[in-house]
């Protein structure tokens, strides 16, 4: 292999590990690692807060369309748990039990939906 | 909410998001327009991947019946054994597995920075290149111009395409995250750095050390060629997958991933140890004894990250399993994260000597390959894929009976196939080394759990007693129902370009709901849909 070819590999090479080690470094300079509530809360918004299952499409759209408040069955089917307890505001009741679950707020207390961390 | 360029977010999602409470509104409103930006990009690479698919398929249909029926289709050169089959690995690779991979990396990086996607004719440059690099290296295999290397088939012309292709997706990658409006980096963006930094310097590698005026030879040729056959699931297909598990499954159920410490040590631990994992291909090869110990040592420790992303998938989704009733998304990504555990276990064990020496060049590794690239990533990215369309093309799955369809014919297509080359390598493996008689004749004398016994029983230190055109004849059972499961994958397959089809067109039944399952059945009762 020509010296150019081992420039290209082991230069690439020290380059890249370069740039990982660098990545943990802003990383860590940044406090991207020490918060991890924060963290894991990020990929939620106020459009799609914690507690509210978006598997329909969007979230808002779905129930608006089918006549309710914006919510509904889509939220209610997909945050459900194993007993069918529904963990959003618009769900008014358990789907298996009947057991009332309403609220964003009693969802995420019910059925864990806090980091732990 | 004047900041929010509402260009290109469909008039009944504006509509929709006046009937939200004023604190949504923005938020729904920035992620539609943000949604909305993805959509040519990656609508391109998702139809273009799902194409390759179907290219894939058959081309994997073919060559999986000629392992039985040899004399099928011999008049054609190009359809021999010998090229069909790399153009199937090397069609569900770079056609199918990384085009469907870089449109989720695309929508994903635009989500996790929430920004709008920029720069998108350099994306569809890029997708174009990479789709011609694809067709190009397939033409050319199957003509015989490949370079009969596993996973590096496709000749220099084509490679430079798709490396030239993937550059500039990285690129926007980075070009994407300058421009961020979100300050913390969730964990999937790093596994998403990860695979766009990573697999252009593995491939690049590859290239000039395999295929090029530089290219090594002897041993060190197959030393670098599987390293780069084992990082090439490693750096870019788990990166991806991982990410978009990380991501879907939070969202879908509404609830954070259980813990954020874990995640990260499952991100730096994968990056620390994979690469050293690909020498373990060589156990029993003529290669330094040192560099296979190293590979195994490295194999073995990829237990810790394993065990991390599997706690942490398995407790976000505890107390939430009953949504996989109803969910299309949820249930196809959950599928794939089971899988990533159960085949990173087994790689793992793979590599140390006891277990791979009797199992190495049988249809036992052919069966852990499917499980990583298809039970696994292929999985996940259909269940992205029901996440992700429905929000760019603004139009729901028609049809919820289809999509069930896809689900059990691939999920019990690829589970079966995987028993049944499992158990037809470790019957394979053992006659070719350690049995004194073949298995089939033993469990025609004895029965099945009989002659299994004699079997393992009869076990010697010699090898090579059992002839090997027996061993040839003895697979032929196993690789008949190794067809039958890739059939039934096929009719999974053809559901989905069928109902991705559907949404494109708007064909079919206009939903007001989501495809979610049972819908149907709700709806009949009077339910919403």
């Amino acid at each position: 292999m020509s010296v150019l070819g081992y420039v290209m590999i082991f230069g690439v090479m020290a380059a890249l590990s370069a740039l990982t080690v660098y990545g943990l470094w802003w990383g860590l300079r940044e406090g991207q690692f020490f918060d991890p509530r924060r963290g894991a809360e990020s990929i939620f918004d106020a459009g799609e807060p914690i507690g509210m299952g978006t598997d329909g499409f969007p979230p808002g759209l779905a129930g608006a369309r089918a006549g309710t408040d914006g919510r509904g069955e889509v939220a209610r089917v997909a945050a459900a748990d194993e007993h069918g307890h529904a963990s959003v505001a618009m769900a008014p009741e358990c789907l298996a039990c009947g057991r009332g679950q309403a609220g964003v707020a009693a969802g995420r207390a019910a059925h864990g939906g806090v980091n732990r961390g | 909410m004047a900041e929010v360029d509402l260009q290109g977010v469909a008039p009944e999602i504006r509509e929709a998001a006046m009937r939200l409470p004023e604190g949504e509104r923005e938020a729904f409103l920035r992620t539609s327009e943000i949604d909305a930006s993805c959509r040519q990009p990656v609508m391109w690479l998702f139809g273009s991947s799902v194409f390759w698919l179907l290219v894939g398929t058959a081309l994997a249909m073919v060559a999986s019946l000629k392992l039985h029926h040899p004399r099928i289709l011999t008049e054609a050169a190009w359809l021999n054994f010998g090229r069909v089959r790399p153009a199937h690995l090397t069609v569900v690779v770079y056609g199918w597995s990384a085009m469907a991979g870089l449109g989720v990396i695309v929508w994903l990086v635009c989500r996790l920075c929430r920004t709008p996607l920029r720069h998108g004719g350099m994306l569809l440059g890029a997708m174009g290149v990479w789709n011609a690099g694809v067709a190009l290296g397939t033409v050319a295999v199957l003509a015989g111009d490949g370079n009969s290397i596993e996973w590096i088939e496709y000749p220099h012309y084509a490679a430079g395409l798709l490396f030239l292709a993937f550059g500039v997706f990285g690129l926007w990658v980075v070009l994407t995250f300058a421009q961020r409006r979100e300050p913390h980096v969730y964990v999937s963006l790093w596994y998403l750095f990860g695979a766009v930094f990573w697999f252009p310097w593995i491939y690049a590698t590859v290239q000039i050390l395999m295929n090029s005026p530089w290219a090594v030879r002897g041993v060190a040729q197959e030393s670098v060629h599987w390293w780069f056959g084992h990082n090439v699931l490693g750096v870019l297909f788990t990166p991806i997958g991982l990410a978009a598990i990380y991501y879907l499954i939070p969202k879908v159920i509404g609830r954070p991933v259980y813990s954020y410490y874990l995640s990260i040590l499952g991100f730096w631990s994968l990056a620390l140890f994979y690469q050293w994992a690909g020498a373990h291909h060589l156990i029993g090869g003529p290669v330094p004894a040192w560099l296979v110990t190293v590979s195994v040592v490295g194999s073995v420790m990829m237990f810790i990250p394993v065990t991390t992303v599997a706690i942490n998938h398995h407790m976000t989704m505890k107390g939430h399993f009953g949504a996989l009733r109803h969910s299309p998304t949820l249930r196809f990504v959950v599928f794939g994260a089971m899988c990533y555990t159960v085949v990173s276990f087994q790689g793992s064990l793979m590599s140390v000597r006891v277990f791979n020496e009797p199992t190495h060049f049988t249809h036992h590794t052919i069966a852990h390959a499917h499980l990583g690239l298809y039970a696994f990533f292929t999985m996940v990215m259909f269940g992205s894929m029901y996440y992700i369309v429905p929000r760019l093309t603004n139009r729901e799955w028609a049809s919820a009976g289809l999509i069930r369809v896809h689900f059990w014919s691939t999920a019990v297509g690829i589970a079966l196939m995987f028993g049944v080359l499992t158990a037809g390598g470790a019957i394979q493996g053992f006659e070719l080394n350690q049995a004194s008689e073949s298995w089939n004749t033993l469990v025609r004398a004895h029965g099945l759990w009989g002659g299994t016994g004699k079997f393992i029983s009869g076990f010697s230190a010699q090898n090579g007693v059992v002839p090997f055109i027996t061993v040839v004849q003895d697979m032929k059972p196993w690789l008949a129902w190794r067809s039958v499961m890739g059939m039934l994958i096929a009719v999974g397959h053809l559901a989905f370009a069928v109902l991705l089809v559907m949404n494109l067109k708007g064909w079919g039944r206009q939903r007001i709901g989501p495809a979610l399952f049972g819908a149907e059945r709700r709806e009949a009762k009077g339910g919403q849909a």
